[in-house]
């Protein structure tokens, strides 16, 4: 037999020069299959300094025309572009330094996706917050959740009954609460609530909605005793004080498949809560289907001082830089909010950094500073305050090195963050947050 | 395009931590075919064709894992002088001294580097000791060429092989390039007689070559790589943000990854092993066919079970000559340190104990209701679909970061299945899915058209079977370099 001894040469040798051959057609001019064009020798071309990216231009108002206030010029700082109305953010910082001296309630509404479903950034936004202002409590938490193992500071458990009617499986329906849901008992539907590192709850409500039973009642049992509560269901949201004493754990029972059933609060007499209002895939779109009528309601029992406005995420799609759609979208919602909650500052907080994979390295996806410059005129025209998180967490690339440093900060789908991720978006959160409480502080003009 | 980098040319050839040498790098397309050249060149004195491959084979080793490569030829000294002296020594308490030396080295090599973290965690764990962790990084391959080195010397104690006389046969054997990094592990006695004697490259080797060749390249680059970079990693990496159903098919997905990433290297192996005129044998005989647990590890890393059976459970623990029970306590044994082998951690431990206790249990049906279970097509589809999602289950043990992980994903796919909405979770992974589904279909395919299709690539003439490479290399390109799928939680 002859021996076939340059043959295995012969064909990957002439591979070669067809892959070589082929470098040299532009294969991504056929749009529909969505090629990468092939380049056999990029590991030994020349290397490009990246390509800068077409960066929209960002105005940072240093001075907003007859302001009492002179604006903050860093970018990374929040600056208020309704600083000289009723609803400026100023008010809030005037209030957290009056529950210092005079303790009182203060509440904070997080509006989200899945940036912060599970607790994450509010966790530790919360922890410095309550550190400094006190309070002590998680503020909302539903009856059951698709990340209940994620909540960080609290052992939350849900056997599953409930019924959860949410944006997504009824969009319409204009019974959801803040949160984008509502549950039904479906059975004997329980949800257990303990502090994950040792404390207690001090005081426990329950928020439910009209049931068309007659009477309603749920069972509590709290540190195993058990105590059925009659329920108001006279309103759209009814509030009950489910426990008033310090406890190691609440367990909520309905088996009352008409009663609408939107969650817990637990917190204390006085101090900070922060309301975690994360819901996976939502751009704002879908927050704007929660009613105005459900928004007022839940307002008289939580008396927001400020509401975060946090989307972007899910807006950012490769290719694009316009997102007209997203700036109508979002100022409908804005100017919801501002009709439900008059007079309460809203911070819009802009889409943190997005990686995006090119040809196998990975990138900021090049829509993220559009999108931030939308969302920074959404604030502008609202007249609300605004915070560049992309730029504040480190600008271009922050993701992809936050997914490759070690110990990672982010997920590996280069969007999300890790839990340790989370912590460090809500320090920076925060020191940039009180640095511009010490600036509009010094910075008033008249 | 911009123009060529002299500078960049010369530290290519350099070893570089970023992009070590793989068989899916691009240099090693190079690498490869000019190594064929040469090979071809060199192929007619036995001499120069095994000090060209060996040089070849620590120049690979040096690109895939810089100045590691001084392991493997510390290796293979001290195991070619031993096993040597051991050949010529007379039966007795001295040689087997030396027989256990040559263990100790060789078991000390692969501690040090595989294992040392693991046992200091252990102790700051048990004991209130604040031992620093080393954090050494793994010397690619060891776990394999240690093996190799071990079943050497106990073939050359028990008289099954004659030791080589010459040391670069022995470091040729050990580290031939193509099984050097993810195996098949190769034993002495198939190996070594083909170093003797002349090889030939046949029309059949080239045909079978180059099957296996692109065989690995669709299921290393374009099935397990896509799969495991947009879905699997990101899924296994926080269960607890995911439904049930992802996590569910992110398992499947996983089956399919580690399956296809390492039966897909050793096809790349054997197929370049061919190429060259070696035979190596086959490590995976679509696993996922098995009936029963006991077949499954008949047809999964085949290089590995046999070597942990003949020489852990049968040379070592006397396999099931020493009573019922003692055969079942050796089953569970071999496994759990099969599964320490894969790493050093509870959850390959654990891993390796369900799949002994597994075997045990296997054995015992068998034995009792194995006459009353009809042999038919059904008894067997049955089997199969017990055994894979049985083997499904310990890949969520395998695969997982933590060992509370595991538990997180289990609960995650018994309590909370459903998915935000199906409609989107099918939408939005729908690519992962379909490559999912045609890693399945094809390891279905029965063995005699995978045969009468092998039989059609030796037909084909030269010319056909260039664009057929070509074509397979083209579009693992794409895949490799295809735009990231988004989390379907993104796209509400």
């Amino acid at each position: 037999m002859k021996d076939k001894l340059f043959t295995p040469f012969i064909i990957l040798c002439s591979v070669i020069i067809l892959l070589l051959a082929s470098s040299y057609f532009n294969v991504s001019s056929i749009r529909f299959l969505h090629l990468k064009n092939i380049d056999l020798l990029s590991d030994i071309r020349k290397q490009q300094s990246p390509k800068p990216l077409p960066l929209p231009i960002v105005e940072i108002d240093s001075v907003i025309v007859n302001s009492q206030y002179k604006q903050p010029t860093d970018n990374t700082m929040v600056i208020d572009y309704g600083v000289d109305s009723n609803a400026s953010i100023t008010h809030f910082f005037a209030k957290l330094d009056a529950i210092k001296s005079n303790p009182k309630k203060m509440r904070i509404a997080y509006f989200g996706d899945s940036f912060i479903e599970g607790d994450y950034v509010t966790d530790e936004l919360r922890k410095k917050m309550q550190l400094a202002y006190g309070g002590n409590g998680i503020g909302f938490m539903p009856m059951q959740s698709i990340v209940e193992s994620d909540y960080n500071n609290i052992s939350f458990k849900s056997n599953k009954n409930w019924l959860d009617n949410n944006f997504i499986s009824s969009p319409n329906n204009t019974l959801l609460g803040l949160a984008g849901h509502v549950f039904y008992a479906n059975g004997n539907a329980t949800s257990t609530y303990a502090p994950r590192k040792g404390g207690s709850f001090n005081m426990v409500k329950l928020y439910t909605g009209k049931s068309t039973t007659t009477n309603p009642s749920v069972t509590v049992a709290k540190d195993n005793v058990s105590q059925a509560f009659t329920l108001t269901n006279s309103n759209l949201v009814n509030e009950t004080t489910i426990s008033a004493q310090p406890i190691r754990e609440i367990k909520v029972t309905s088996v009352d498949n008409q009663l609408p059933i939107y969650g817990i609060s637990i917190e204390d007499a006085t101090g900070i809560y922060i309301d975690n209002y994360g819901f996976r895939g939502n751009s704002g779109l879908l927050t704007n289907k929660i009613s105005e009528d459900m928004m007022r309601q839940f307002n008289d029992y939580f008396n927001y001082d400020l509401i975060i406005v946090h989307y972007g995420l899910n807006a950012v799609s490769h290719g694009n830089v316009k997102f007209t759609w997203f700036e109508n979208a979002q100022s409908k919602l804005i100017k919801k909010i501002q009709s439900a909650f008059p007079n309460t500052p809203i911070l819009l907080m802009s889409t943190s950094d997005i990686g995006y994979n090119q040809d196998g390295t990975w990138v900021t996806e090049p829509g993220v500073p559009y999108m931030v410059s939308t969302q920074r005129s959404i604030a502008k025209k609202n007249k609300i305050a605004f915070w560049d998180l992309y730029s504040s967490m480190g600008g271009e690339n922050t993701m992809v090195n936050w997914a490759q440093q070690s110990p990672r900060l982010a997920a590996l789908d280069y969007i999300h963050l890790n839990g340790l991720g989370a912590k460090k978006v809500a320090d920076i959160f925060y020191d940039k947050l009180m640095t511009t409480k010490s600036h509009y502080e010094k910075n008033k003009l008249k | 395009m911009t123009a060529i980098d002299y500078h960049r040319i010369l530290e290519s050839f350099v070893y570089s931590e970023k992009n070590p040498l793989m068989f899916n790098s691009g240099f090693f397309l190079y690498f490869f075919c000019f190594f064929l050249m040469g090979y071809a060149l060199f192929f007619k004195t036995s001499k120069a064709r095994i000090y060209f491959l060996t040089l070849f084979s620590l120049y690979f080793f040096y690109k895939a894992c810089n100045w590691y490569v001084g392991f493997i030829v510390l290796a293979a000294i001290i195991d070619f002088k031993l096993s040597n002296i051991i050949y010529i020594m007379p039966v007795g308490l001295k040689r087997k001294l030396l027989l256990w030396t040559s263990i100790f080295l060789n078991l000390l090599l692969l501690f040090t580097f595989k294992y040392t973290d693991f046992f200091i965690g252990l102790m700051n764990d048990i004991g209130n000791s604040q031992i620093n962790l080393l954090k050494l990084a793994l010397p690619v391959g060891i776990s394999f060429y240690t093996f190799e080195n071990l079943s050497y010397t106990l073939d050359v104690y028990d008289g099954k092989v004659k030791p080589l006389n010459k040391f670069i046969d022995y470091l040729f054997f050990l580290s031939f390039f193509p099984k050097l990094m993810m195996g098949p592990i190769v034993r002495a006695k198939d190996f070594l007689p083909q170093i003797a004697k002349k090889p030939s490259v046949s029309n059949e080797q080239i045909g079978e070559g180059l099957y296996l060749i692109t065989a690995g390249i669709i299921k290393k680059v374009i099935i397990s790589d896509y799969i495991n970079a947009n879905f699997v990693r990101i899924i296994f990496d926080n269960p607890s943000a995911h439904s049930g159903a992802e996590c569910l098919m992110a398992l499947y997905g996983y089956a399919m990854v580690i399956y296809c990433d390492f039966s897909g290297y050793a096809d790349m192996a054997i197929g370049m092993a061919k190429w060259i005129g070696f035979e190596i044998n086959i490590n995976f005989l679509s696993p996922y066919q098995s009936s029963s647990i006991t077949e499954f590890w008949k047809r999964w890393h085949i290089s590995l079970s046999s070597w942990l059976k003949d020489y852990l459970y049968i040379r070592w623990l006397g396999g099931n000559k020493k009573g019922k029970i003692r055969t079942k306590i050796n089953l569970i044994i071999t496994m759990l340190l099969g599964g320490f082998w894969h790493g050093a951690s509870w959850n390959f431990i654990f891993w390796g104990a369900l799949h002994g206790v597994a075997l045990v249990l296997d054995k015992m049906f068998n034995s009792f209701f194995g006459k009353f279970i009809p042999k038919t097509k059904f008894s067997r589809m049955i089997g199969i679909i017990i055994t894979f999602h049985f083997v499904c289950f310990g890949w969520i043990f395998f695969r997982s970061n933590t060992f509370a992980n595991s538990w997180v994903f289990i609960e995650k796919i018994i309590h909370q299945f459903k998915p935000v909405s199906y409609l989107e979770f099918f939408k939005g992974y729908s690519s992962v899915f379909v490559l999912i589904g045609i890693g399945f279909m094809l390891h279905f395919i029965p063995t005699r058209i995978e045969k009468a299709y092998q039989q059609f690539l030796v037909k084909t003439p030269v010319p056909v079977k260039i664009i057929y490479l070509f074509i397979c290399i083209l579009i693992a390109i794409q895949f490799k370099q295809a735009d990231a799928i988004k989390p379907i939680y993104l796209q509400f």
